[in-house]
């Protein structure tokens, strides 16, 4: 089930919400896990069986590194191979297999596979669970029930924020909801789906009616039209749904980490990914970077650990070489930012103007790889943004990419990409009328995010569409 | 305490406001007739508050009755207050050559509706004398009846729920402000806060109050999307999620309104091209146009696959003493490629086709009539602005192209010229209804937005020797066989997409019998497999065979005789 689905807020929220909020507090817990088996199987049936030997495999697996303390390693390597074995099988194994008949001229078959979704999230919060009781950072949960809700919790079980079992477990055990929580949660909620539905959708188009032509077939312009809005788009679309979780678990009375802090501001590339996706990459940096010795045993295997951890924060985010190359860009430039010193702080203005111009320029050259289907494409794509491709049959005139609406979109997605708004929910209380303005405008934007939803479902059919 | 007793009073007398229809109403408006019939039969009726077609406010009712012969049926319909105008929905499961269903003495509230003014949307039907025949009942057959009803129920005035309502109310109410002080007091918590919230949940269980159970969307012009039980059969079913959403996202309370609402503001705030999905609309020129509607693409690639399906055919054609003739409509943006500026014409697989396929056969079986399209359309419309149809005009310029190309193989044929009509300028009414019912506030539907002042003018063509053509209609594919005793003596048979339709205005007076059968329409998925026809093509035994289909759309020659769909 999706958050922007009129099914999802209409039907399952205000359900699950009066359950949850009328029901006594030793309810909580079970609402919350069946409300979550429910939202995940919604969709895809069938998938949830992959979810719940998930959930068995790390219950047990953390039961046995605790009860056998000697054989704990074994135990950790068992269990994280049988949860990346899911993971790669159902996500990189036609991935492997295309580049194994590549590499040696072989024919052998993909396997018809659906990936289900979800399965990168909740698999990287159930290592996280795993390693956190390796590590003696937490006791391994005795109730299955309560550790399937944190690895199942249907706020975030979709498109994260990745929530580190340390981070959570006393939430699971006892949390309070109230008024606070609920009025702070649906306004963060409101916010991510305006966020998905008004700009992130917008934008989309836009990309879309870009990127699903051939790259040299579109002026340099439209090619950075194009790649804005796909800056856009992609912010607003994750931070949005990140919004909605966190929104939704402070309903549910649980504080998930912040997910996004302004990336677009950023002054290096370095900045920039300790504000995007922040759970991800303090879950790569705490099981992944630390463990290959961080920054502590030399600079060059300083260097060779950032690259380790971006070359697996592409293949993370899909099984394609463009994202593969995408997180080696990033890598990359983290890298230089760290040999040249770059990336550190400085009170110049010019010079801060153009650290944020270089770091505009790198994540959006790097945002056409991201979203290209494939390599070749990305380069024709940025080589034709520097007007070094020779452009032919130019199908339509820039009107043709977006008009007021889009523009106007574009400009809010500008402003609000900046902390302009950034306490808006922290008005004070004797502020009344700034409150009643700022709540107003929240329901027209749940107003008109839901117009947006419902236009989308408006589908005439046209009898000439054959 | 007066407060809250005075608040109490208050919150009552508007519960009681909001159920007035419970307690005070109208008698229901019985609708009674005869229907002879076999099978279990599902009747609803629809009560039109409005003299109009569209049936956006309206009462309804339905009945489900297992026909063995005649019988006699009687439906209340309840809360309709002063209903306009009237329209019956019957429907059995489709098979294909079902049985017919006769519908005789019907009255609305006592007042027997004229026959002779009905008309259908989704099914083939005959008026004798005094029943209404639906000659293939299919699952979902719709009759509208545009006599204006004039009737008024009796008022009823029930004192007993009022007196449940008004001592529920107050009770509620006071319990209410009771709770609302305390939360108030308790929590101390800011209004504006409690207010908020308050808007929140209750904008969350609007849309669930009340679900849309209509079959079909006017507006839209599809069937929405029905229940399917997560168990059905003792299976289950897995894609119970997808088709929970697509049901409901089709029947939320409000949802036509805020699709309107929302769409307006959009266009409201356009300053030039409005977009809307895959449709565009240029406010300046005022032309609507879609992607597909444009450019055709470049098809030529596959041409190959398309003349072999194509020879295959004209060899059963041959065979069968039949000439084939296949009609390319051009696309509205290759006759106006000026009309709406963001885009621009790359390929024109049309010509390229006809020139393709002509110069295979030897003679000129393709008509792709672009230029004389484009030329006649400096006088008049060839398309309307609001839909992707060629209009009646654009129809009328093709269908004289095709039959110079015919009367090369039939030297004796006449073809129709102006005189043959009597031509009047209309409003533009969509292409795929019939005109007389459909004149108003379609034009630009398919976008859901109302533009208005719009009185552009389509030329419209009446056969001068209208009243001795004879239509029997078949099925819920817009499949019908006309019989015109002026026509020349060839047999014609015409599948083709919804561009058939315009051209069928002119054929059907230009043979004696013709046979126009629909390749898609909305009620099922396009299938253009000659398997359908080829049966009823040897019993029929036409002279001719004519294929419209199109410009972007010649791709579908390469599942004629199997292959992709």
């Amino acid at each position: 089930m999706l958050f922007s689905s009129m099914s999802f807020i209409y039907v399952f929220l205000p359900v699950v919400c009066f359950l949850y909020l009328a029901a006594r507090k030793e309810l909580h817990n079970p609402i919350l896990l069946i409300a979550s088996i429910l939202f995940y199987a919604w969709g895809e049936p069938r998938y949830l069986a992959i979810m719940l030997v998930t959930i068995m495999v790390n219950y047990l697996g953390a039961l046995l590194i605790e009860k056998y303390p000697l054989k704990k390693k074994l135990t950790l390597v068992l269990t994280v191979v049988v949860n990346l074995g899911f993971l790669i099988y159902f996500k990189y194994f036609n991935f492997i297999l295309e580049n194994i008949n590549a590499l040696f001229h072989t024919n052998i078959d993909f396997i018809k596979v659906i990936m289900p979704i979800g399965i990168s999230f909740y698999t990287f919060q159930a290592m996280s669970y795993l390693i956190d009781v390796f590590r003696g950072e937490c006791k391994a949960q005795k109730d299955v029930y309560k550790l399937a809700l944190y690895i199942c919790l249907f706020p975030q079980l979709i498109a994260g924020p990745i929530v580190k079992y340390h981070d959570v477990a006393e939430q699971i055990d006892s949390r309070e909801v109230n008024f606070e929580k609920v009025d702070i949660g649906v306004k963060r909620f409101i916010i991510g789906l305006a966020k998905k539905m008004l700009i992130a959708n917008t934008m989309g188009a836009i990309a879309d009616k870009i990127f699903i032509q051939a790259p040299d077939t579109f002026s340099p312009l439209v090619a950075w039209i194009g790649s804005l809005a796909y800056t856009m788009q992609l912010f607003y679309d994750f931070s949005g749904y990140s919004d909605m979780a966190i929104g939704l678990g402070l309903i549910f009375g649980f504080r998930f980490m912040e997910n996004f802090n302004y990336p677009y501001i950023s002054k290096s590339i370095t900045e920039f990914w300790r504000r995007w996706h922040i759970s991800l990459s303090s879950w790569f940096k705490q099981y992944l970077y630390i463990p290959l010795g961080g920054n502590r045993i030399s600079q060059n295997r300083t260097y060779i650990n950032l690259a380790i951890v971006f070359f697996l924060t592409g293949l993370w985010h899909g099984a394609s070489w463009n994202f593969i190359f995408w997180g080696l860009w990033n890598g990359f430039f983290i890298i230089l930012e760290k040999m040249t010193g770059w990336h550190k702080e400085t009170d110049k203005p010019f010079i801060n103007f153009l650290k944020h111009l270089y770091t505009i320029f790198i994540f959006v050259l790097g945002w056409v790889m991201f979203r290209a289907d494939n390599m070749h494409y990305a380069l024709t794509y940025i080589k034709n943004m520097f007007g070094l491709v020779k452009v032919h049959d130019i199908s339509y005139g820039i009107s043709y990419y977006g008009d007021t609406v889009e523009v106007l979109t574009f400009i809010i997605a500008v402003v609000c990409a900046m902390p302009v708004f950034s306490k808006i929910l922290e008005i004070k209380q004797e502020r009344k009328f700034l409150r009643s303005i700022v709540n107003i405008w929240l329901i027209i934007l749940f107003i008109l995010s839901t117009a947006a939803i419902a236009a989308s479902t408006y589908n005439p059919f046209i009898y000439f569409r054959f | 305490m007066k407060k809250r007793v005075l608040l109490s009073i208050v919150i009552t007398g508007i519960a009681a406001g909001l159920s007035s229809p419970y307690w005070l109403y109208r008698e229901p408006v019985n609708v009674t007739f005869e229907a002879e019939g076999k099978g279990q039969t599902t009747f609803e009726i629809v009560l039109n508050k409005k003299d109009d077609d569209l049936f956006s406010r309206n009462n309804k009712a339905k009945l489900e009755v297992n026909l063995d012969t005649t019988s006699e049926i009687t439906i209340p319909v309840y809360k309709a207050k002063h209903p306009k105008r009237f329209q019956i929905i019957a429907r059995q499961d489709f098979q294909e050559g079902g049985g017919g269903l006769r519908l005789r003495n019907i009255k609305v509230g006592g007042h027997t509706l004229d026959l002779k003014q009905f008309y259908a949307n989704s099914c083939s039907f005959k008026v004798d004398k005094n029943s209404i025949l639906i000659t293939d009942l299919t699952n979902f057959s719709q009759l509208f009846s545009k006599e204006k009803l004039n009737i008024v129920p009796k008022p009823v005035f029930d004192a007993k729920v009022l007196t449940i309502i008004l001592i529920l109310s107050y009770l509620l109410a006071y319990k209410l402000t009771s709770y609302a002080a305390d939360f108030k007091s308790v929590k101390n918590k800011s209004r504006i806060e409690i207010l908020f919230l308050t808007v929140f949940f209750v904008l969350l269980i609007l849309p669930a109050l009340k679900i849309n159970d209509e079959i079909y969307n006017k507006g839209e012009n599809r069937k929405l999307a029905e229940y399917k039980p997560f168990i059905t059969k003792n299976e289950i079913n897995y894609n119970f999620g997808k088709d929970f959403n697509s049901w409901f996202s089709d029947r939320f309370f409000g949802r036509t309104s805020i699709i309107h609402l929302y769409n307006k503001l959009r266009f409201l705030l356009t300053g030039y091209i409005y977009n809307q999905g895959e449709y565009y609309y240029n406010k300046k020129t005022r032309w609507a146009f879609s992607t597909e509607w444009h450019s055709t693409g470049d098809l030529s690639k596959n041409f190959t696959v398309y003349e072999k399906n194509i020879k295959k055919l004209e060899d059963f054609c041959n065979k069968n003493g039949i000439n084939l003739y296949i009609v390319l409509a051009p696309v509205k943006g290759e006759v106006y490629p000026d009309a709406i500026y963001p885009y621009k014409i790359k390929f024109n697989t049309g010509k390229k086709f006809e020139e393709y396929i002509n110069k295979s056969s030897g003679r000129k079986m393709v008509t792709y009539p672009l230029e004389k399209m484009q030329e006649d359309a400096k006088k008049e419309y060839a398309f309307p602005q609001g839909d992707p149809h060629w209009s009646e005009y654009g129809a009328y310029s093709a269908y004289r192209v095709l039959m110079q190309n015919i009367k090369k193989d039939f030297p004796d044929i006449k073809i129709l010229n102006d005189d043959d009509f009597n031509i009047e300028k209309k409003k533009f009414t969509r292409t795929d209804y019939p005109g007389t019912y459909f004149n108003k506030g379609h034009e630009y539907n398919t976008m859901r937005i109302s533009i208005k002042n719009n009185n552009t003018l389509y030329p419209s063509y009446e056969s001068k020797f209208a009243d001795k053509l004879q239509i029997v209609t078949h099925d819920s594919r817009a499949s019908a066989d006309s019989f015109f005793p002026y026509g020349n003596p060839e047999k014609a048979y015409i599948i083709g997409t919804s561009f058939s339709e315009n051209l069928y205005l002119f054929l059907r007076y230009t043979f004696k019998e013709v046979k126009k059968r629909r390749i898609n329409n909305s009620f099922e998925p396009p299938e253009f497999k000659m398997s359908r026809w080829e049966k009823e093509i040897l019993e029929f035994k036409p002279d001719i065979m004519i294929i419209v289909i199109q410009s972007n759309g010649i791709n579908v020659f390469s599942e004629l005789y199997g292959g992709e769909k």
